[in-house]
């Protein structure tokens, strides 16, 4: 029947057309990682460039072998060099007397190639260490880009400027995202105010971040402030540009109230928390994150 | 008298609006509370 | 062509085609597909706008906020007592539409009736009358008393329907985020326990009953349901056509008598009655001064016309 086509047609282009408009709707919070495509493109090439240095020893594994074997007898007298294959090179001039030319040629030839290698690795190590979010280690190594809280400059909301220099100053941070039409998130204010008074005495804090405040919107800060006052929660509240990264990350969080714990590293330490922590399970998950966040810390 | 009752709709809507109700209902709509849709 | 086709009226059409519309209006109401697969909200300014049917905005294919929803979170906001944004847009929708949105354009509705063409034993909801008055008070109560009375220091209230009743919430909203997302998954707790278990139950219960939910439960038909005597899309009978066979009556789902009462609160305009009748004297109907209390009017010169004899 015409019918049953027209309207199996106009089905079939709704569809299409809500698949469509969500590509771009539902993207719009999507694209705060263009920074950490970028850190993936290095982290490749890099890998790309280590594989082939890799490469050029497994030709000759038995030879290079035997040349860390006598590198290590001489290890005190090889001199310090930043460059690996420059350091390769080094040492061959101390032991040479252990091999034959042929092999002193492809050890020397071997040790240039992974010293040009090297030189190409150097830069894009620096500008990966870069890239990584406040909260990686300075050494910008090739670990897997461990989950941190993006860096942020912003002010809290009786007008101080903060930024993510609070986590270096605390043992364990624990982050809450909240907002005020949330009326669950506005109970466990007060619980949140406990937590920050103990936390205090172990070198921690509570902070919080009302995302409507976002941007600074006046309302929304005396919104906020009075309900704060209201449950009596004196910890600091904490606001930033919606546009940055840390904006982008409190942008992606759909569910509230939800709670972070940071190391001083400024790394997210587990998974998020949902729900508010005046329920007993939440809060002690939270708790068991704490005490992981604080262990680490101590260890350190 | 329907034609009131659809006036009267018009009015609460646009008197609504004019209140800040209609911000206050996107607000909501946008970012997921938990407890008030039943879970936890 | 069948546009032209003089034995097949509009209104028999109309209830031909119900389950197609029902599938369009589900689907419209939850356009953002691909957000069941990321696990994410529609956070765009469609949301600013209610739905017509009965739609959790927690539902990740959710094109706007639900009714209901909207209603209690600004009644339980605590700037606001009363909603006239959300009230203005069910009485212009309940005008307009009245409980035709119930039977053609709410996703829940259609839902209970695709279980119950599950087929096992059906039992009538006859005698169980006096039960549909529970909506109403679900509607005064849990809507829109608790949550502007019981507030806390802030002067919010939770909004108690959606927090501890409403099926839908469970259905399309806290499932499917569930699965997709872990950190949800995590936070399901005793009240979700509690809303799954009216979820189930109401699922068991459409499979026997027809439409429970609507009959018994659902805030928005109750609020509907006072529009339909002065809705402007009612049922008709012609008296010229109907023999008074009683297959229309015998047909309802919602024990609705349409010769007597063609625009009773109970009646969500799925023509039904239009099809059974071997008259064609039912048919739907859109125009002004319709039903209810006008009919009287209309009546009124008839009877001044027998005083005078």
């Amino acid at each position: 029947m015409n019918f049953k086509k027209i309207i199996t047609l106009l089905l079939a282009f709704t569809l299409t057309l809500s698949l469509a408009a969500c590509g771009s709707k539902g993207d719009g919070k999507g694209d705060g990682d263009t920074q950490g495509a970028t850190a993936e493109e290095i982290y490749a090439q890099i890998q790309e460039l280590a594989d082939k240095e890799n490469a050029i020893m497994e030709e000759n594994l038995e030879l290079w072998q035997k040349l860390f074997a006598a590198m290590n007898e001489k290890r005190d007298e090889i001199p310090d060099e930043s460059n690996y294959g420059a350091y390769l090179l080094a040492a061959l001039d101390l032991v040479k007397d252990k091999f034959t030319e042929d092999e002193l040629k492809t050890l020397t030839e071997g040790s240039e190639q992974i010293r040009d290698l090297e030189d190409q690795i150097q830069p894009l190590q620096e500008q990966y260490a870069a890239l990584q979010p406040a909260g990686n280690g300075e050494d910008g190594d090739m670990n897997d880009a461990v989950p941190a809280f993006p860096a942020f400059t912003g002010k809290d909301l009786d007008g101080n400027d903060v930024d993510n220099s609070i986590f270096s100053q605390n043992a364990v941070t624990v982050v809450n995202f909240w907002f005020s039409g949330c009326k669950p998130c506005v109970a466990e204010l007060g619980e949140l105010n406990a937590l920050n008074e103990t936390l205090k005495k172990q070198g921690g804090a509570v902070v919080g971040i009302n995302v409507d405040t976002l941007d600074g919107n006046a309302d929304a800060i005396s919104t906020a402030k009075n309900l704060l006052e209201s449950k009596g929660a004196s910890y600091q509240n904490i606001y930033f540009p919606s546009d940055s990264a840390a904006g982008d990350f409190a942008g992606d969080i759909m569910a509230f109230p939800t709670t972070y714990v940071i190391d001083r590293s400024g790394a997210i330490v587990g998974e998020a928390m949902l729900g508010g922590i005046d329920n007993e399970d939440n809060m002690a998950a939270l708790q068991e994150l704490i005490d992981q966040a604080l262990a680490n810390d101590s260890a350190n | 008298m329907q034609v009131l009752f659809l006036l009267l709709g018009l009015a609460f809507l646009v008197c609504g609006v004019m209140r800040g109700e209609a911000d206050t209902v996107l607000n909501k709509a946008i970012k997921l509370c938990l407890e008030c849709v039943g879970i936890g | 062509m069948w546009a032209l086709d003089k034995k097949k009226p509009f209104s028999f059409l109309l209830a031909r085609w119900r389950g197609l519309v029902q599938a369009c209006a589900a689907l419209l109401t939850n356009l953002h597909l691909p957000n069941f697969l990321t696990g994410t909200l529609y956070r765009g300014a469609g949301k600013t706008v209610c739905v017509p049917g009965l739609n959790c905005y927690s539902c990740p294919g959710a094109a706007g906020a639900c009714p209901i929803g909207s209603f209690q979170a600004v009644v339980g906001s605590s700037k606001f007592s009363f909603s006239y944004y959300i009230t203005g847009i069910l009485i212009l929708l309940g005008v307009l539409l009245g409980r035709f949105i119930c039977g053609f354009l709410c996703p829940f509705g259609w839902f209970q009736e695709l279980l119950h063409k599950i087929p096992t034993k059906k039992l009538s909801t006859k005698r169980l009358k006096p039960l549909t008055y529970l909506k109403y008070v679900i509607l005064a109560v849990m809507v829109f008393l608790l949550p502007v009375l019981v507030v806390n220091e802030a002067g919010m209230g939770d909004p108690f329907f959606c927090k501890y009743l409403c099926p839908q919430g469970v259905l399309e909203g806290a499932i499917p985020l569930s699965l997709v997302n872990s950190s949800i998954r995590a936070a399901l707790g005793k009240l979700f326990s509690w809303k799954l278990c009216v979820l189930i139950t109401v699922v068991v219960l459409s499979v026997v009953f027809y439409r429970p939910f609507c009959k018994w439960l659902c805030p928005l038909g109750a609020f509907y349901a006072l529009f339909n005597r002065v809705s402007l899309l009612s049922m008709h009978v012609d008296e010229s056509k109907c023999v008074s066979c009683g297959k229309c009556a015998r047909t309802c789902p919602m024990d609705v008598d349409v010769t007597k009462t063609p625009n009773h609160s109970e009646c969500i305009r799925c023509g039904k009655c239009v099809t059974a009748c071997p008259t064609e004297a039912v048919r739907f109907r859109y125009a002004f001064g319709s039903g209810g209390a006008c009919s009287k009017l209309s009546q009124k010169p008839i009877i001044e016309e027998n005083k005078g004899e």
